[in-house]
């Protein structure tokens, strides 16, 4: 430690490396406050009505912001990983970020299981699950060693027992490196990071499928898994510079994470809206190119009516725009542009979440769709503001950065050149 | 450098002196070399052997400037007999017709597409390095950009000709390109076919300009450098006077009248970044691009939607499997080259290629599973003749190879052994030709039971598939013989002499670099 040693004490003696407890307490409050009057509200207005197609879109969206909400901290988990195996020096500041972000899978477990019930003992949100519905569905029966009930289960207690596992190691090395300064966990972390990829791509490949695409479980795309990381990491380094943005508003940090941090950030934002684009494109382009019914029909009933216009939006808003927008070096190097961004795209992150699940909910007589309304945001932000009331204590919970990192030098001395 | 005054110690090489032998260095088992360190706190140093400016200069530019090494004619003699094999098989099939292959109904794509986007993805390995490594500032690459981006473009080469010589009537290739004539027939714009014209026609433009650009002040030092040799030499004799006067031309005409001043440098930097800008996503579209050709088909094997971030894994992969191939020989017969290529830069392209691999890997791994999954009975069927069919041995070749042999990257030892390393990455560039082997013998089995027939190749096929190794590896020896097969520049860029501040040197100079990006940010 010896050539580190200076900084990393001072490190820990400044006062703006912690969220101040007060704001901590209060804006965690408002978050929790509001996600359960959100979720009080998705239950009553779901389940009192009677109406089937109602209680239905009400944990259709219930789902999408459960997906919004992991999708943050499955993102922060490669993230994560990724630096660890990368050994990389630049972002010791800002990983611990992520790591609140990644800590936070165990919520979700919860946050999921209404979902899970409500499918279970009521009607449920996979068509699948409906033994009347699948009757004499010769594909179905096909699918049906893999597509059912028990199997379904266990295939989601093994995601989550794997994510909650690697979350808590990960996060846990991290904190106690605080307390000890050993810079070995630093190589434990990184370890466990190479199969931790690994084990990470196959369970969120497979959840991938049985969260979003098996809704519609007529219709598959090998692409499905990919096409959920992308959406998934960027929406998280979206949060997590958000977050580092409002730190700095509020004082702290400031001349820790430097704009040459904001940067990269920038960079990586940016390189995450055109692989998802790259990634949506293609799963999109093979499926029209082919043109083969089983496969268009996920997109046409997208494509159709009011979610069409949500897709020409999506594909302006989470790639043309901001393409555009993150491409001048000055503009990614500016806070102001970044917060906005990075707003912008969780928004649109959002639609699409609701673009992919929605549409699985129509009027069962008329096969018309059932448009967004202001239930679905009620239920969809229920989850997300639960998920973010928790992160704000996870964040005030400790340091903002990483005490003794064995390689705080680099990042607290890194600079882009070009 | 650019003075032409050679120093005492130039001086003496010049005269015929040898380049400083490798540093004894004795193998640790512990970092190898002093590269291989676990310590998170300690990064391990990227250039061995106490290397200053000078000597950097004078170990690269000696492999252009002294003799050829032994191994060196006979190898290139065999090689250029071999590419000759493969030009005559080429003349052999436009004389007669692509009916001396063995392409037939139903299988009409063979060995020319299997080996075009063998080739094709063999050539992806030197834009990632030069560009989407430069791009995460990764500085080991810089002792192995060079030789990669070399490669690439004589990958790429070699891939080119396939696609022109598969076409039947070559004098008729032109017609792939949009040129009006008097007929007003037009490339069908809506075939893949024509969409990887563009898209390889772009890759090797960006890449020949990238890799060209970048060596540009490397040509500049080897032109001084051969001034200085004709000064030195100028009583020698009338041919090697002549010699190197052509020498000192060919250097002087490429180097573009590079004069190493800093307004020099500071356009190179802008357009060496905005090259790497440009050709990152390059990496990623050609062979999305080549993926098309058979995914937007409607075949069973062929259409599925993770062809294009798979095939761009696999030829990430094959790629390294490739520079690695060339550089660990290389690494052992130029003298001083491992002081540049550390056994740290081999273990990171090893974990590079198992990282690919495991891709590679999980693309298998989901469209098994979709096959099963997605209830079409020809899809699965493709599938299991795959696995079981005639093709069955291709198959095990193909997954063995690339999924498993990989897979041996976890262990340290076998990362760090060289000869070991090799060995895999052969193992890697025969199954990833087989990938793509078994991706075409697909078509033996159509829709059409009857009409099932068992594709093997011709000895012209075989001939002109090793010809075109042929053609590969005499580019290879050219360039190994006359151009800097590593960046100078950019080594000595990560050399810790070219950092005024020192890793762990002046806080002041750092902070004001942070009060400065603040200010910016501000302002």
């Amino acid at each position: 430690m010896s050539g580190s040693g200076a900084h990393n004490t001072s490190l820990a003696d400044r006062g703006d490396i912690r969220m101040s407890p007060s704001a901590a307490r209060v804006l965690s409050a408002v978050l929790l406050a509001i996600g359960a009057v959100c979720v009080g509200l998705t239950l009553v207005l779901g389940l009192t009505t009677g109406d089937k197609t109602v209680a239905r879109q009400a944990l259709a969206s219930y789902h999408v912001g459960f997906l919004i909400a992991i999708g943050f901290s499955l993102g922060a988990m490669a993230i994560v990983m990724i630096l660890h195996q990368v050994n990389a020096g630049w972002a010791g500041l800002i990983r611990r970020q992520f790591e609140n972000v990644m800590s936070l899978v165990w919520p979700c477990a919860i946050l999921f299981i209404p979902v899970i019930l409500l499918s279970l003992l009521g009607d449920p949100l996979w068509k699948w699950m409906d033994p009347e519905y699948v009757a004499g569905d010769a594909l179905y029966d096909h699918k049906k060693p893999y597509l059912n009930t028990t199997f379904f289960l266990i295939r989601n207690i093994v995601y989550f027992v794997i994510w909650i596992w690697l979350a808590h190691s990960l996060f846990r090395y991290s904190t106690q490196q605080d307390l000890t300064g050993d810079k070995w966990l630093t190589a434990k972390a990184r370890r466990m990071s190479s199969y931790g990829l690994l084990l990470f791509a196959l369970t969120t490949a497979f959840a991938a499928f049985d969260w979003e695409m098996t809704l519609d479980f007529h219709w598959f795309s090998t692409m499905y898994g990919v096409y959920f990381f992308a959406a998934n990491v960027g929406a998280a380094i979206c949060l997590v510079t958000f977050i580092l943005l409002m730190l700095r508003r509020s004082g702290r940090l400031a001349d820790l994470v430097t704009v040459e941090h904001y940067h990269d950030l920038g960079k990586l934002m940016f390189g995450f809206v055109v692989f998802w684009a790259y990634i949506s494109f293609s799963q999109y382009f093979l499926i029209w190119y082919a043109n083969i019914p089983e496969e268009t029909m996920w997109y046409q009933r997208r494509q159709a009516d009011g979610w069409g216009t949500i897709a020409i939006a999506l594909s302006l808003g989470r790639f043309i725009l901001p393409f555009i927008l993150l491409m001048p070096r000055p503009f990614r190097r500016s806070p102001a542009v970044l917060a906005f961004a990075s707003v912008w795209l969780i928004g649109f992150h959002a639609l699409e979440v609701f673009w992919i699940v929605r549409p699985q909910v129509y009027d069962p007589a008329t096969y018309e769709p059932i448009m967004l309304n202001l239930l679905d945001v009620a239920a969809a932000l229920g989850p997300v503001s639960l998920f973010l009331g928790l992160l704000v204590r996870k964040i005030a919970s400790g340091p903002l950065v990483p005490l003794h990192d064995p390689r705080m030098d680099e990042s607290l001395h890194h600079k882009n050149y070009i | 450098m650019s003075s032409f005054n050679p120093d005492e110690r130039t001086a003496q090489r010049m005269a015929g002196g040898q380049d400083r032998p490798d540093a004894e260095r004795p193998r640790d088992p512990e970092t190898i070399d002093g590269t291989i360190i676990d310590d998170p706190s300690v990064r391990p140093p990227l250039v061995l052997g106490d290397r200053d400016f000078h000597s950097v200069t004078e170990t690269i530019c000696g492999w252009a400037e002294n003799p050829a090494p032994k191994w060196w004619m006979p190898a290139f003699l065999i090689s250029s007999a071999v590419s000759g094999i493969g030009t005559l098989m080429i003349l052999y099939l436009i004389i007669t017709g692509v009916g001396v292959w063995g392409l037939n109904s139903p299988v009409m794509w063979g060995w020319a597409i299997v080996n075009f986007v063998w080739w094709v993805g063999i050539g992806h390995a030197g834009t990632l390095i030069s560009a989407i490594l430069c791009i995460f500032k990764q500085k080991w690459r810089t002792s192995i950009n060079r030789f990669a981006e070399a490669m690439t473009i004589f990958a790429v080469i070699c891939a080119g000709t396939f696609p022109g010589i598969h076409v039947g009537r070559v004098w008729f290739a032109w017609m792939l390109f949009p040129i009006p004539n008097y007929n007003y027939i037009w490339p069908q714009f809506r075939s893949p076919l024509l969409w990887d014209v563009f898209a390889v026609g772009t890759y090797f433009t960006v890449s020949l300009l990238f890799w060209y650009m970048g060596m540009i002040p490397d040509l500049a030092t080897l032109r001084d450098r051969a001034l200085k040799r004709l000064h030195m030499k100028a009583a020698v004799g009338p041919i090697e006077i002549a010699l190197g006067k052509i020498r000192a031309f060919g250097y002087g005409f490429f180097a573009l009248g590079w004069r190493f001043s800093s307004r020099g440098w500071l356009n190179y930097e802008k357009a060496y970044i905005l090259l790497a800008g440009l050709a990152t996503p390059l990496v990623l579209s050609v062979h999305s691009v080549v993926s098309f050709d058979f995914a937007v088909s409607i075949l069973p094997g062929w259409h599925t939607t993770i062809f294009p971030p798979y095939f761009v894994a696999g030829a990430i992969f094959s790629g390294f499997a490739m520079v690695l191939t060339l550089l660990i020989p290389a690494r052992e017969l130029y003298p001083g080259m491992k002081d540049f290529v550390t056994a740290r830069t081999l273990e990171n392209m090893c974990k590079i290629i198992t990282l690919t691999g495991l891709i590679v890997g999980f693309a298998y791994a989901m469209e098994f599973f979709i096959a099963w999954y997605g209830g079409n009975v020809f899809e699965s069927e493709a599938f299991i003749i795959r696995a079981i069919g005639p093709y069955w041995w291709a198959y095990a070749i193909m997954f063995s190879c690339n999924v498993l042999s990989p897979q041996v990257f976890w262990f340290k030892w076998a990362r760090t052994t060289p000869w070991f390393i090799f060995i895999v990455t052969i193992f890697v560039n025969i199954g990833m030709w087989f990938e793509r082997f078994v991706i075409v013998t697909t078509l033996s089995s159509d829709f059409l039971p009857g009409s099932w027939r068992y594709y093997a190749p011709t000895y012209v096929d075989v001939l002109t598939f090793v010809g075109s190794l042929g053609i590969f590896m005499t580019l290879f020896l050219l360039f190994m013989r006359f151009l800097p097969m590593l960046a100078i520049s950019e080594v000595k860029n990560v050399l810790p002499q070219a950092d005024p501040h020192g890793h762990h040197g002046s806080e002041s100079g750092d902070g004001a670099g942070e009060k400065n990006g603040k200010e910016g940010a501000h302002g």
